[in-house]
């Protein structure tokens, strides 16, 4: 105790910072991850989409109204065309909740938590299912 | 892999009016950094703002499906957005979260699939619909002690042995609380039809979740936004990954979109703990009778 606060505006503030850890203490540092996987992910999008965007104002050739298939990426990514980039980064937002449930998969596992590892699995088959569906 | 050809029947186009630089910031960035904020405090993803608004607006008259399709992706910005912020701060409930999304997935592949093959215009009212339900419910919800204090009883059955009780810090009060999670299996149902809601509609489906929760599974309202929230982004990708090899992500508009809500919710998540959950339900509510009308109007043509 040996930085106890001394007046009421410390108080509340250590008071805050003490329970928050105490919280903070109970969760794995899975929440951390998912946090990084989440906020990295919007970020890399935004960043592909407003490149794609970028590009087409100053070429000024329209703003696509299509997307391309992943399949057909790569070769206009290489010109960075803008309708490719605006379809990866599309395609980087979807894909980053997918991310998210592998990284909790991975998390329950090192937890060895049975019944969550068997949760997250049948979430990442539903994913995988509509990927299929989707490209069918 | 086109479009098959019965999502846009006549009258209905499948083609969007011209845009330049100038409409997408005017017309799609601001609007969606609203629709970001409004959904990051509310719990929702901002679809169900957004799929009206890319719809009825004369400047953009996104054909539904496209909407739908853009807001989807809209949605996981927000989602993810938020999320981010709500797991760090460890307002999420991470376990139920993950059991809930074996639901809501499932709900979402069948909503999107129904939708790719249905007429429109059933879109239009169904949308209506759900939406009036959703304010119509928000507005009948009491507040009760259980928005902060988890009930005392113990935990039984399934919840016992999926561990969902958890505790979580409030901000606001500068305070932590222990709750207890019911009815597992209720909130499940719940879920599964939230799942088919965002999948048919391009809505987040919180409002559907956040209620259960709240009510039905007793979990203390901001953790019931920042778990519905949490679930919302893996909800829209699986039905935004049938949506996109389908071609009907409309990149443009939705890449405003995702700034826009990106940069809303970013705003969002510093007002949500401060703000009462009393009030959150009012103009929740208040929105969504509006947002009702509209569709319907559109759906029979009584708007263009």
């Amino acid at each position: 105790m040996r930085d106890l606060p001394r007046n009421a505006a410390d108080y509340a503030r250590w008071r805050v910072r003490v329970l928050r850890r105490a919280v903070g203490a109970e969760f794995a540092d899975m929440n951390r991850g998912i946090a990084t996987v989440l906020r990295g992910g919007v970020l890399l999008s935004v960043g592909v989409l407003l490149a794609g965007l970028a590009i087409a104002a100053i070429e000024g050739g329209g703003f696509p109204s299509r997307v391309l298939e992943p399949d057909q990426l790569l070769g206009p990514l290489a010109r960075f065309r803008p309708q490719a980039l605006l379809s990866l980064g599309a395609l980087i937002l979807v894909l980053t909740p997918v991310v998210r449930v592998a990284l909790s998969f991975v998390g329950f596992l090192k937890e060895r938590d049975g019944t969550y590892v068997a949760i997250t699995a049948i979430v990442l088959v539903n994913l995988a299912a509509a990927f299929l569906i989707g490209i069918l | 892999m086109r479009a098959p050809k019965t999502l846009c029947p006549p009258p209905l186009s499948c083609r969007r009016m011209v845009l330049g630089v100038f409409e997408l910031v005017v017309f799609v960035l601001g609007p969606a950094l609203l629709a970001g904020l409004a959904g990051s405090v509310l719990g929702v993803g901002g679809g169900i703002f957004l799929v009206p608004y890319l719809t009825l607006m004369p400047a953009l008259r996104l054909p539904l499906p496209q909407a739908i399709a853009t807001s989807l992706v809209g949605v996981i910005a927000t989602s993810s957005g938020a999320a981010s912020v709500y797991v760090r701060d460890r307002l999420t409930n991470l376990r139920l979260g993950m059991f809930l999304e074996v639901a809501t997935t499932l709900g979402a592949i069948v909503g999107a699939l129904v939708a790719v093959y249905v007429n429109p215009v059933f879109l239009f009212i169904a949308f209506g619909g759900v939406v009036a339900g959703a304010a119509a419910y928000m507005l009948h919800t009491k507040e009760g002690a259980r928005d902060r204090a988890g009930s005392p009883e113990e935990e039984t059955g399934l919840a016992a042995r999926l561990r969902l009780s958890s505790m979580y810090f409030d901000p606001e009060d500068r305070a932590v609380y222990r709750y207890r999670v019911t009815r597992p299996m209720a909130g499940f149902a719940a879920s599964a039809v939230a799942g088919g809601v965002s999948g048919l509609l391009g809505v987040g489906g919180g409002f559907i979740k956040v209620p259960a929760m709240n009510v039905m599974m007793r979990v203390p309202m901001k953790v019931a936004i920042a778990t519905s929230n949490f679930m919302i982004g893996v909800t829209a990708a699986a039905s935004a990954l049938i949506y996109y090899s389908r071609g009907l992500v409309d990149p443009s508009v939705a890449s405003m979109v995702i700034v826009g809500v990106f940069l809303g919710t970013l705003l969002g998540t510093r007002i949500l703990v401060r703000v009462p959950a009393r009030e959150i339900r009012v103009v929740f509510a208040v929105l969504l009778i509006g947002v009702s009308v509209a569709m319907i109007a559109k759906g029979v043509g009584v708007l263009p």
